[in-house]
């Protein structure tokens, strides 16, 4: 029997897909487009072929910024399973009911502040007179004081300091979900096994944790590779070039100099890494998932 | 059911795409009364004087301009105006449109020209969208920014009929002459660069006001012997010191940098000053009325020996004193500077004339324990200049406040844009704008431009490490290093890099003069190609 051809499921989807194509796909292809030219804002694009990308593999500042990108996302992958996990399996071996709860909501409420807000905060932390340094200060390491963000040496520490202790609100509600959702009879097996709490964590439920440390691996890469907001606020790149990443100097260029060709050729390369990243990370999932 | 479901998605797609009509649609704020544009003629008193003005649009029609400023850039005072102007004329209002800062005023700016110009702002400060006179000739060459020049020549209704320009001193309107010889702004006032100090510090440790680098350096010394980290509190704008010894010293070749008879772009009745210009040690304006021509600057720039005896001395001189900076100087912000300053924490800080203002402001809010007396001075000499070191050092005191239009496919909006700034540059309102900011407690840039203006005694009297023999030609920086962000923007960090290095003796003069010539040769070669130059001034280069 021929099924009949439905079009309302897809005339709901179209409105999306509408908006879709014209505030991402457009904009994509036309900075692929832009990539082969020497366009610049107010002037005539003419095609140019490879050279911006030619240009990109000879440009310092770009090379360095993917250094501090690679160690900026490594560091933030780290921060956001390891905290937040450890924060929940903390949680979870908590047996009152009610400090858990209170405990659980004490984690989520800094989600409410917004991150320009936590960024500020930190700015004042890192400032020459600043909470950092009186507390060194005040400890006797006077000698240890910087201008943190001011310092080719301290400046990317600095950064991947921000949001300590990296208790993020979505990640820890990831994986205190992921935890909570363990059977119980597994947990009572090992129990009956003679499994210690560490052993518990470690042979239970980090296993079955894995795809939800391969979602938060995702998001990260992706929230790292794209989000320069906390550079820009923070050091503005500098000092020197000590913390620009891609997606700052695409910006720069851009918008600074009006050399969209070039920026949109540093574009094109880090759709194509957050595409890459993004694939390999869900490939290894499904591998760990499978072992 | 299903049949309910196919009109709601066909309503929704229906509205989706009114919305995207509508959003492409005019933005400004045109109301369609009519179309028949008409002479009035609107009668105001101002001062018990009657002026009476044509209006070059239509009465009828109401529009919006839009002057776009950035923070505390006489933001209430230029609000206060705008409502003031909309009373004398209903039909046109003024929107005082307020952006973050410097680099996001550049790119609201450049996009929404380079888009469809409609929903660009209609009044802008030229001095936020290029740093030299040659940034400006390539606004002015893309169409982007209306030439002053016959609305210099206008009647001013709000000024007694007097002709625009009669407000200003002329050798300051030749400083908006850009690299095009064409005017591309009205100046308000003047701004200029020096350094600020704490007096309670220096008189407690017994520190006169430096006069030469020499004794700059000796004072930063007795600073740190005393517990000052950081001597010096320095922004961006510490490279205007090392300007000042670069233009002291390339001066005498200004004659190869500007428009002569001869070439393509020399235009006799624009820039006699430049044939009849003679360069004298000792005359600090000497070339106060010539054009620059950025094609022959840029031949001049390649051509210069970074790795030269006179290029090491201006930069040794600057290490003598940067070495007396905050830690890591090249990143730090002017707000991060100035709460140190205030929080007398660095006695002595390099600032643009505009913080007088806002520091007699602040200083009002401290609490009497916290409050300091304070002063300024301005950039020293050297003690044994030589070589080619003559005459004296020049400072800066240029135009701050430069006011231009954009240039829109619109005559009627230019034209209500014009006539806000002739309100605008009105000895009466260009008065209220200063009284205003001051009342406000908001910065206040320098000395007004607009005649008929004068500051307070007190105001004026912090001004006085400002005033200047001469103005410095600041495009001479660029041939030994850069002011401001100069370089291609990818390659910007990596001087503040090599700066902050050559300054904290990780590398030699070897290595930094080797990293400056690359990126002042990359720098060249970026804008040969963007202007299609052949570097011979002689040849008329076209796009």
């Amino acid at each position: 029997m021929k099924k009949k051809f439905a079009i309302s499921p897809y005339l709901f989807i179209l409105p999306s897909f509408t908006l879709i194509a014209v505030f991402f796909y457009y904009p994509v292809f036309y900075a692929l487009g832009s990539s082969f030219t020497d366009l610049r804002l107010g002037y005539e694009a003419k095609f140019v072929g490879l050279a911006n990308y030619k240009k990109l593999l000879t440009d310092v500042v770009f090379f360095k910024s993917l250094i501090n990108q690679l160690i900026l996302t490594i560091t933030d992958v780290v921060k956001n399973l390891f905290f937040p996990l450890l924060a929940a399996e903390i949680l979870y071996f908590i047996r009152n009911k009610n400090t858990e709860k209170r405990m659980k909501t004490l984690f989520i409420l800094p989600m409410l502040v917004p991150s320009l807000v936590i960024i500020l905060m930190w700015k004042y932390i890192y400032d020459p007179s600043g909470a950092l340094n009186s507390l060194l200060d005040l400890c006797g390491l006077g000698s240890l004081k910087h201008t943190w963000f001011r310092e080719i040496e301290t400046a990317l520490g600095a950064v991947i300091g921000i949001g300590f202790p990296f208790i993020s609100g979505l990640y820890f509600l990831i994986f205190h979900a992921s935890v909570s959702a363990i059977p119980k009879e597994l947990n009572e097996a090992a129990n009956i096994d003679g499994c210690k709490s560490l052993q518990l964590v470690r042979f239970v439920h980090i296993p079955l944790v894995v795809p939800y440390m391969a979602v938060v691996v995702i998001l990260t890469v992706i929230n790292s590779l794209q989000n320069y907001v906390t550079i820009l606020v923070t050091t503005n790149g500098g000092p020197g070039y000590a913390t620009y990443i891609p997606a700052l100097l695409m910006f720069k260029v851009a918008f600074d100099a009006s050399d969209i060709g070039y920026a949109s050729s540093m574009g094109v390369v880090l759709f194509v890494t957050i595409m890459g990243l993004t694939l390999a990370t869900m490939k290894l999932s499904k591998m760990a998932k499978n072992y | 059911m299903q049949r309910t479901n196919k009109i709601f998605a066909l309503l929704l797609i229906a509205v989706m795409l009114l919305t995207f009509v509508l959003s492409g649609c005019e933005s400004n704020n045109i109301t369609n009364e009519t179309t028949v544009t008409q002479d009035v003629t609107t009668v105001q008193a101002q001062n018990s004087t009657e002026t009476t003005t044509a209006a070059k649009w239509n009465t009828s029609e109401k529009r919006t301009i839009v002057f776009s400023t950035i923070n505390n850039y006489y933001t209430t005072a230029l609000k206060q105006i705008a409502k003031d102007y909309t009373v004398l004329h209903p039909e046109t209002t003024v929107e005082i449109e307020i952006i973050a800062d410097n680099e996001a005023y550049k790119q609201n700016f450049n996009t929404k020209m380079a888009a469809d110009k409609k929903t660009a702002p209609d009044i802008v400060h030229v001095n936020l969208l290029g740093a030299n006179d040659a940034a400006i000739g390539e606004f002015m060459s893309k169409g982007w920014i209306v030439p002053m020049d016959s609305i210099l020549d206008e009647e001013n209704p709000y000024n007694g009929n007097a002709k625009v320009k009669d407000v200003f001193d002329e050798s300051w309107l030749k400083f908006a002459v850009c690299s095009t010889g064409q005017v591309s702004y009205l100046p308000f006032d003047l701004v200029g660069v020096g350094f600020y100090y704490n007096k309670d510090v220096f008189s407690k440790l017994g520190l006169n006001t430096p006069s030469t680098y020499e004794e700059l350096v000796e004072v930063c010394k007795k600073l740190k012997e005393n517990g000052y980290e950081a001597p010096i509190g320095a922004t961006v704008f510490a490279d205007f010191m090392m300007a000042s010894l670069a233009d002291w010293n390339l001066r005498q070749y200004t004659d190869q940098i500007i428009s002569m008879p001869g070439d393509a772009r020399y235009d006799e009745k624009t820039m006699i000053a430049n044939a009849e210009m003679k360069y004298d040690a000792n005359n600090p304006s000497f070339d106060s009325l010539v054009t620059e021509d950025p094609e022959k600057m840029l031949a001049f720039t390649k051509t210069f020996d970074r790795k030269s005896a006179v290029s090491q001395r201006i930069w040794e001189t600057y290490k003598g004193v940067a070495q007396y900076f905050q830690k890591g100087f090249t990143a730090s912000t002017d707000a991060d500077v100035y709460s140190q300053f205030m929080a007398q924490k660095y006695p002595i800080y390099v600032m643009g004339s505009w913080q007088v203002g806002t520091i007699l402001g602040d200083m009002k809010k401290l609490s009497d324990d916290k409050k300091f007396n304070w002063g300024t001075f301005k950039f020293p000499s050297l003690a044994e200049p030589g070589g080619d070191f003559q005459g004296q050092p020049r400072g800066i005191l240029i135009p701050g406040h430069r006011i231009g239009l954009a240039q829109k496919d619109d005559p009627e909006q230019t034209n209500r844009a014009a006539d806000f700034l002739k309100y605008m540059y009105s000895p009466e309102v260009a008065s209220k704008i200063y009284d205003i900011t001051i009342k406000n407690g908001e910065f206040v840039q320098g000395p007004p431009l607009v005649k008929g203006v004068t500051l307070s005694d007190e105001v004026a009297s912090y001004l006085d490490g400002f005033k200047v023999d001469g103005n410095m030609r600041q495009d001479w920086m660029n041939v030994i290093g850069a002011i401001y962000n100069y370089f291609l923007s990818n390659e910007q960090p990596l001087y503040n890099d090599a700066k902050q290095k050559y300054v904290e003796g990780k590398i030699n003069w070897d290595e930094f003069s080797t990293t400056l010539d690359k990126l002042l040769q990359n720098k060249v070669a970026d804008e040969v190609k963007k202007n299609n130059y052949d570097l011979d001034s002689k040849t008329n280069d076209k796009k």
